[in-house]
């Protein structure tokens, strides 16, 4: 059943990004900000979707587990943020799942339409690295401590 | 006998003819009629003497039925009385007090049934006096535990019936008192007292389970055989009755059984019916009775009436037919005879009667003549023209009601005057001229002035036939007044002439066609407009000076302008000069009514040329306008995004950096300055292109022919180093290599393309990168073609790679701002040419380049021709 939350263990983060550069900042904040769990970073959408539906190597679940909260950028090759968010969405087994688009932008058109499609945050990402740790702590603090999310499904 | 004229006499014929007929039959004497009439009154004297023996005999006999009947039941009941008598008899014989073994021995003595059909039984009644009524109720009981004297009442004495036979169905009227009741009990005193046979009022018998009228008949007894004399001594001494119960429908069934029902009757005591036939139940019933009559009897001290009525059997044994018989024998003799006198008197009744027809035959034809003479009458009357009957002496013989109307005058002042006070001019004139005018007229439809009564001279048209009678010529006239029409004509002229005025001084353009569109009229405006002559125009029609548009075809607007509901059409339409120049007119289309040759179309144009392609131009500029502000907001959003996200890299790198240069983690200072690096240059990068990208949008565009196989060779001169570390192969075809247009955005583009088909190779291929120029198949456009072998674009994406900033691969793989496929769009666009782009994932892309070939092009430029050919390049 529910386990401590606040032990940190059991729970994952997937990031989706594709550029270097910020997803080395991502992986930097959560050093800095000390959060317990594991995060797994991929290239764009259609990685995101295969390691979701454990695909090809993403069978391994002890390797890549299945994540309690997705952070999603929009602005990626291949397959954008919000084509991703909608076909999770679309996946009747991923509906509890926590989406927090992660953006650089800060268009209206961008917020209504990733909320339409059922992201659960907008946030536009921050310009320095001390608020970008703030963020983190922020989300660690509500998403995976303070919330409680659907019991996570099975396999 | 009138022999005064011929006339007079043939109207006494008539008169004689009408005078015999009306007194039929013709040709009969009076000693006839007398024989006939004393005939006739013989027969009725028989038929009346005949019937009114019958009517006596049929009176008799009911009579004498009437009194049978009543007394039959006389007799009955005197029959029932002996019986009663009998009962008394019997008590009185027997040595002890009668039991009620005894009384039934007696009863079935008399064989009622037999004997008495109607009884219903025969009883005795005890009189108790209160006294005597408990030693009298425990006697009886010995016998019958059952006996009980009932119902209870108030009175201090009591009749009960103690023995009744047959007992069963007289079983209810054991013990019954009679003095609960009080018709039973008046009766029954009343035999007491007066020591005669008594019945009672009507009463409906315990018995009686059908609850029909019926009556008790009582026999009083005392100690002593002989009635006591006086009336205290026989109430002191009275000892009981003994009764008999009858209902009446059973008594009279009894009685009249076997009996043939001439009449049916009912009996009333009083106002209380005992016994009804008269109904539709009853045998032979008829409703309507010959015979009728009522007969009062006394019986056995009630006052019975009998109601008698005949049946139908009475009716028919009555219904004698002898009076009729006389009757119609004697009218058979009569008419035989009147027939004699007739056939005798026939020959003169016919010749009597085909004079008879004569005189109708002419009287049919009279009124034919008549009807025909009204007809007309009515006929000329209801013209509208006038029209007069003239003499050949010139007079005036008749007139119609319109004739009258026209000159105003009544009949009798025009009749017999002479036709010329009519004519205006005829009176300086001789008669002889009058006349002799007349006869000339004959034929032809003339007009000339004519005058009232009251001296009004107007234009009248007159028509004259000429007649022939046996006594001579006459004429016919007929006449109208055709002043009115004059008038019309007249304003008609001047309307028209005032539409031609204004016509042809109006500043815009008039044009009338008829209804198939031939132009009937057209103003000056309108042939300077159209640079025809009105000669010219005249032979035209509408479709050869308006240009047939589908929306708004000729067709339909001669069918919308000449349809019955027709309004005032206006519609915007392009007209064609002579010289085949155009222009826009608004059109104000009528139809008029245009006397004899039917509807025409009256077309008012106004030249809006001007304001037309004034309108044009600005929706143009409003649709650029528009497009051009939308593409500015994508850019402005578009820019600002994309350098803000290097900025921000660089923030947050500096921020690490000094971090690390705290801690001072070498290898981590290393990372953040090399990223602080990419991003300083993807920044510059991004500034460049959107510089580039804000010129190709803003810059003048030149005008001039450019060699784009020279362009093409100095592009993969610069690329020269791309080219050979990716082992790029190129082949290239220039069937022609010219096109109109701006060199420095030309060969930005086509450098960006090329650049994209090296960039966007298979990471295990080398690039083969083909670029063919040629004429489109028509000749109207030249195509430039830069196919590639690379990674492809996968379909989803086709759509939206022109957009600035549309990054389709990560800058991990393929390094760019995402804004150089933006240029080459809005490069080509502003050369009005268009590209294409057509792609397989994995099998490469094409992107079709297509400039058109414009006629009008200024060849002013200088000669295309001046550049070094450069380097052909080969993989």
């Amino acid at each position: 059943m529910a386990k401590d939350p606040s032990s940190g263990e059991d729970r994952a983060l997937l990031i989706v990004e594709d550029s270097p550069a910020d997803r080395l900042i991502i992986e930097r904040a959560i050093e800095e900000a000390q959060l317990k769990c594991e995060f797994r970073m991929v290239n764009d959408g259609q990685q995101a979707l295969n390691y979701l539906n454990g695909l090809g190597d993403y069978a391994d679940r002890d390797a890549y587990p299945l994540p309690t909260l997705l952070f999603l950028d929009i602005n990626m090759p291949v397959m954008n943020g919000k084509e991703t968010l909608k076909a999770i969405r679309a996946h009747e087994r991923f509906f509890g799942l926590p989406v927090i688009m992660l953006s650089t932008s800060d268009h209206d058109n961008d917020i209504n339409v990733c909320y339409k499609l059922g992201a659960n945050a907008f946030i536009t990402k921050p310009v320095s690295l001390d608020s970008f740790i703030r963020t983190l702590i922020k989300v660690d603090e509500f998403w995976l401590k303070l919330a409680t999310l659907p019991p996570r499904m099975k396999q | 006998m009138n022999d005064d004229t011929l006339d007079a006499s043939q109207n006494g014929d008539i008169n004689d003819v009408e005078e015999a007929t009306s007194s039929l039959p013709a040709g009969l004497h009076w000693y006839h009629w007398l024989v006939v009439f004393g005939s006739i009154i013989l027969t009725l004297s028989a038929w009346y003497v005949s019937s009114q023996q019958t009517i006596q005999k049929r009176d008799l006999h009911f009579d004498i039925i009437s009194q049978q009947y009543v007394k039959l039941v006389k007799e009955r009941m005197q029959k029932y009385e002996d019986a009663l008598w009998g009962g008394i008899a019997a008590i009185h014989a027997l040595p002890s007090r009668l039991s009620a073994d005894q009384w039934k021995i007696y009863s079935e003595t008399l064989s009622l049934e037999e004997k008495y059909p109607g009884i219903n039984g025969i009883g005795v009644i005890y009189y108790l006096p209160p006294s005597e009524r408990q030693e009298f109720l425990t006697r009886e009981r010995k016998d019958r535990p059952y006996f009980n004297i009932h119902p209870p009442h108030t009175i201090k004495e009591f009749w009960p019936i103690t023995f009744i036979e047959p007992e069963d169905i007289n079983r209810k009227a054991v013990g019954l008192d009679m003095a609960h009741e009080v018709n039973r009990y008046t009766a029954a005193k009343k035999a007491r007292d007066e020591a005669i046979a008594q019945i009672t009022a009507p009463i409906i018998l315990v018995q009686d389970s059908q609850k029909t009228p019926g009556f008790l008949f009582y026999a009083p007894f005392y100690e002593t055989v002989k009635p006591p004399e006086l009336l205290l001594e026989r109430k002191k001494k009275f000892e009981g009755i003994v009764y008999a119960p009858f209902i009446m429908k059973n008594l009279m069934d009894g009685t009249l059984t076997n009996t043939n029902r001439l009449v049916n009757f009912s009996i009333q005591d009083g106002d209380n019916i005992l016994y009804d036939e008269f109904s539709n139940e009853s045998i032979d019933f008829d409703p309507k009775p010959l015979l009728s009559k009522t007969i009062e009897a006394n019986l056995y001290g009630r006052p019975w009436t009998f109601n008698i009525k005949t049946t139908k059997l009475f009716r028919e044994q009555h219904s004698s037919a002898q009076p009729t018989m006389i009757l119609a024998g004697g009218i058979v003799i009569d008419i035989m005879l009147f027939s004699l006198f007739v056939v005798l008197g026939g020959s003169h009744k016919r010749a009597l009667k085909y004079a008879d027809r004569l005189t109708q035959d002419l009287q049919i034809n009279k009124s034919k003549l008549e009807t025909t003479y009204n007809r007309l009458t009515s006929a000329l009357n209801t013209m509208v023209d006038g029209l007069l009957i003239i003499s050949e002496r010139g007079t005036i013989e008749d007139a119609n009601k319109a004739a009258l109307e026209i000159f105003k005058y009544s009949r009798n002042e025009l009749i017999h005057r002479n036709v010329r006070v009519l004519l205006a001019n005829s009176r300086n004139q001789a008669d002889v001229g009058v006349m002799s005018s007349i006869s000339n007229w004959v034929g032809e439809i003339q007009s000339l002035q004519a005058v009232k009564s009251d001296g009004v001279i107007f234009t009248a048209q007159v028509l004259v036939t000429q007649g022939n009678t046996e006594n001579g010529v006459f004429y016919t006239c007929i006449i109208r007044d055709i002043t009115l029409q004059i008038e019309k004509d007249n304003q008609l002229a001047k309307q028209s002439a005032l539409l031609d005025a204004s016509m042809g001084s109006a500043p815009t353009q008039f044009i009338i066609i008829n209804h198939v569109g031939k132009i009937i009229d057209v103003n000056q405006t309108t042939c300077d407009s159209l640079g025809y002559s009105r000669e010219q125009l005249l032979t035209l029609t509408l479709s050869d000076i308006s240009n047939e548009d589908s929306e708004l075809s000729l067709a339909k607007l001669l069918v919308d302008l000449f349809s019955e509901s027709a309004d005032t059409i206006r519609q915007e339409r392009e007209f064609i000069c002579r010289d085949g120049q155009r222009y826009w007119g608004l059109l104000t289309a009528n139809k008029i009514q245009s006397g004899s040759e039917g509807m025409h179309g009256v077309l008012n144009i106004i030249d809006i040329q001007q304001e037309k392609s004034l309108s044009l131009e600005l929706t143009e500029r409003n649709a650029a306008l528009e497009f051009s502000n939308e593409e500015l907001n994508q850019f402005a959003f578009i820019t600002s995004h994309d350098l803000k996200e290097p900025m921000r890299t660089l923030r947050v790198f500096l921020g690490y950096l000094l971090k690390d240069l705290h801690s001072g983690d070498l290898n981590k200072v290393n990372e953040d300055v090399q990223f602080l690096e990419g991003a300083a240059e993807r920044m510059t990068h991004l500034i460049d292109d959107l510089l580039l990208l804000s010129r190709t949008s803003s810059d003048e565009l030149m005008k001039e022919p450019v060699n784009i196989e020279s362009l093409v060779h100095s592009t993969l001169n610069n690329l020269k180093t791309l080219i050979e570390e990716t082992g790029s192969v190129f082949h290239l075809d220039f069937q022609i290599s010219e096109v109109q247009g701006d060199r420095v955005l030309l060969g930005q583009s086509i450098q960006n393309l090329i650049e994209n088909a090296i960039k966007f190779h298979k990471q295990d291929e080398h690039p083969i990168i083909k670029v063919v120029m040629k004429l489109s198949e028509d000749q109207s456009s030249t195509i430039l073609e830069i196919a590639d072998n690379g990674v492809g674009i996968p379909e989803a994406h086709l759509g939206n790679i022109f957009l600035a900033f549309k990054k389709l691969h990560s800058v991990e793989d393929y390094s760019g701002t995402g804004i150089g496929l933006s240029i080459v769009k809005k490069t080509l666009d502003r050369h009005n040419a268009t590209i294409e782009v057509s792609s397989t994932v994995d099998v490469g892309t094409t992107f079709r380049l297509t400039f058109p070939n414009l006629l009008d092009f200024e060849k002013s430029a200088s000669p295309a021709h001046n550049q070094a050919p450069p380097e052909a390049h080969h993989g």
